[in-house]
């Protein structure tokens, strides 16, 4: 409690000394009546009294000042004319609005101040030698402790984090706004202490893709304005995380506002205390979890990812610059060891290692130099969807499987086959994977497309054309990622690309004897793919619409289609 | 662009060990068989073709594929690449070519061949039956 008194008594005689005159001659104005013995007239400001009141933080005073206006006579008549005319000055001098004159800030807040007595008709009192006025106000008085105050505690911890273990390939992309004020408008005192720990990390091992899109905005806000306590205890956490358990690929995106205000107006206190938290987890954790783990009885799986735990190297790769080779897994290629590796040199594919589980094929291989797709070119890894995959320049070169006669394995046999390519449209467009005959009773070709054409051939017997999927013309893939899926079902073909169902037909018979297996060509010596190829897998089974969709989707996502 | 280059038999080498010996010793150029690693793949230039009814064999590619010559010149045998294509070419072509090779550590392989190779278009094997299908 702190004393108002004789800030009161100093602001009641700063408003009424030299201010107050009667017949032309200043009226003195005393705080003590020792002072005033020898004056004629005067205003003597008497005393306080009163109690206090209220919890500490707003300890208050209600009481009464008074005033006396004393006029004196020597000749035994007095007369209440002056005294009147002196208190009515002061009356209008301390007119009863509250803080218009007598301001106790910023220590006190006078809430009421008004006149407690009717002095000229009641408090008067008149003798021969001297006319009293007793002047009384009430007034109430707030000492505002801590008013002037403002303390801000913010502490707040935002973590982002991404952790895969095993397969996995993780991307994350995070763009974070993070916004603390405190504002203060008045005669306070504001006080901010904030603490903020701000964390993103992303992890990512392994082969199965995992891709975050985060936009978090985080803001803090306390605004305290003019005699306002107020006070904000904030504690914040945001954490977002991702995690995929299991076989497939995530994907997350997660967009977050996070928003605490307090604000506090008028004349009162404002205490918040505001416990937040927000999480979002995802971990993706992949031991046996990739495509053909989940997917099994694949008779044919290559791609330059990683389709199976059992799998570490999915290509083999020269580089032009001594002729050395070596083996690479998912990672390695997309890491920055494959480059490393070839130096400025190109890196030349000699083989894509075999990842089925079921395989009647043997890896894909080149042996010879200059037939070999790049996947470095001059020191730059060859990329669909920022993955690393080879080149074919669509006049030379491919890849043929080593196990000569295996494909006769598939002869007559439904099957489910997935591809992922992207044609370069400025070359060859042609024989993505070829001389798969005997696959299918009819089918020359599997899939290859045709410039001369203009058409996109999924499957034809590379006489006659009466095997074609003429629908095909319109998938005309140039500089496009696609994912095409073929089905042979008993006597049908049904071709989807990207999923949807874009052309079916029965086979005509199959006459040719060939028993192996392209990737970039279409025949022997003619026919060439141009273009990035990434991966093709075939079953030698008719997959369900959803385990079709879900081979497709994984596709679609990883490869960016 | 590619060209065929068509491999004849002599009295020592059938055309397909002809074709076979040169490609693979063309290879050789680049890096020695001393020198070869374990599960190397790349054993060979070019693609060989057989043709369906005459059997004869011939090396398929673009023969401005460059071949660079093993950094460590003394290294490189060229005697087996010659011995395989020495049949109706000089002593002194052979010569010139050899000393072309040891000097020269990158190179077109249409440098190399020998003039009296029978070199033809992809159009032309086409209509000289190398394929059992036309081209669509």
């Amino acid at each position: 409690m702190r004393n108002y008194a004789d800030k009161l008594l100093q602001e009641v005689f700063d408003a009424l000394d030299g201010s107050i005159t009667y017949g032309g001659d200043p009226v003195p104005v005393f705080t003590s009546v020792g002072m005033a013995k020898d004056e004629p007239y005067y205003v003597l400001i008497d005393s306080t009294e009163g109690g206090d009141w209220g919890p500490v933080d707003r300890f208050g005073f209600d009481g009464s000042l008074t005033l006396q206006v004393v006029t004196k006579f020597d000749d035994g008549y007095s007369s209440r004319k002056p005294v009147e005319n002196i208190a009515d000055q002061v009356y209008n001098l301390l007119a009863p609005e509250v803080n218009s004159v007598i301001d106790l800030s910023p220590t006190f807040s006078m809430t009421v101040w008004e006149l407690e007595n009717s002095y000229i008709d009641v408090s008067l009192v008149q003798t021969e030698k001297a006319v009293r006025c007793i002047i009384r106000f009430h007034y109430y008085i707030e000492e505002v402790i801590g008013a002037k105050q403002l303390s801000l505690l913010l502490s707040q911890a935002f973590t982002t984090a991404a952790t895969s273990t095993g397969a996995v390939s993780l991307s994350v992309a995070f763009a974070q706004a993070f916004v603390t004020s405190a504002i203060q408008t008045g005669a306070w005192e504001l006080s901010t202490s904030l603490s903020q720990s701000f964390t993103t990390t992303a992890t990512a091992s392994g082969g199965t893709s995992l891709s975050l899109g985060l936009v978090q905005s985080f803001t803090t806000t306390a605004d305290g304005t003019r005699g306002i306590p107020l006070s904000a205890a904030l504690s914040q956490s945001f954490t977002t995380t991702a995690t995929s358990t299991g076989l497939h690929e995530l994907s997350m995106s997660a967009s977050q506002a996070f928003t605490t205000t307090a604000t506090a107006t008028g004349a009162f206190a404002l205490s918040m205390a505001a416990s937040q938290s927000y999480t979002t987890t995802a971990t993706a954790t992949v031991g046996s979890s990739l495509l053909i783990d989940t997917y099994t009885g694949a008779a044919l799986a290559y791609s330059f990812r990683r389709l199976a735990t059992a799998i570490t190297d999915v290509a083999r790769v020269r580089e032009t610059g001594g002729n050395t080779e070596q083996d690479f897994s998912e990672t390695e290629i997309n890491d920055g060891t494959l480059t490393t590796f070839t130096g400025s040199n190109d890196g030349a594919t000699t083989k894509m290692y075999q990842q089925a589980d079921s395989p009647v094929y043997g890896d894909m291989i080149q042996s010879s130099s200059s037939a070999q797709p790049l996947i470095v070119s001059a020191g730059s890894l060859n990329t669909v969807n920022s993955k690393g995959a080879a080149k074919f320049n669509g006049s030379s070169q491919y890849l043929i499987d080593d196990s000569v006669g295996g494909v006769a394995n598939l002869t007559g046999k439904d099957f489910t086959m997935y591809v992922v390519f992207r044609s370069q449209s400025t070359v060859g467009n042609n024989g993505v994977l070829n001389e798969v005959r005997n696959i299918q009773d009819s089918a020359r070709t599997v899939v290859y497309s045709d410039t001369r054409t203009s058409s996109f051939l999924l499957s034809n017997d590379g006489l006659d054309g009466t095997a074609r999927l003429s629908n095909f013309s319109s998938q005309q893939p140039t500089s496009t990622n696609r994912q095409f899926t073929l089905v042979k079902d008993g006597s049908n073909f049904y071709a989807y690309a990207e999923g949807v169902l874009i052309d079916s037909h029965t086979p005509v018979a199959l006459t040719g004897t060939d028993t192996f297996f392209e990737i970039g060509r279409q025949k022997v010596g003619l026919v060439y793919f141009g273009g990035h190829f990434c991966e093709v897998l075939i079953y030698p089974t008719v997959h369900s619409p959803a385990t079709r969709a879900a081979i497709e989707a994984n596709q679609i996502s990883y490869w960016g289609v | 662009m590619i060209q065929f280059l068509i491999i004849e038999s002599t009295p020592q080498y059938t055309a397909k060990e002809r074709a076979e010996g040169i490609n693979r010793e063309l290879w050789r150029l680049s890096i020695p068989e001393s020198e070869e690693m374990p599960n190397q793949v790349t054993q060979k230039v070019f693609s060989e073709v057989t043709h369906p009814t005459t059997g004869q064999v011939a090396l398929m590619g673009d023969f401005d594929y460059e071949i660079v010559r093993y950094h460590d010149g003394s290294m490189v045998d060229i005697s087996k690449l010659i011995s395989y294509i020495s049949e109706n070419t000089s002593q002194v072509e052979i010569d010139l070519l050899s000393q072309y090779v040891m000097n020269t550590p990158k190179f077109p392989f249409r440098n190399i061949l020998p003039s009296v190779s029978v070199v033809i278009s992809l159009k032309q094997a086409e209509l000289d039956g190398w394929f059992q299908e036309p081209i669509e």
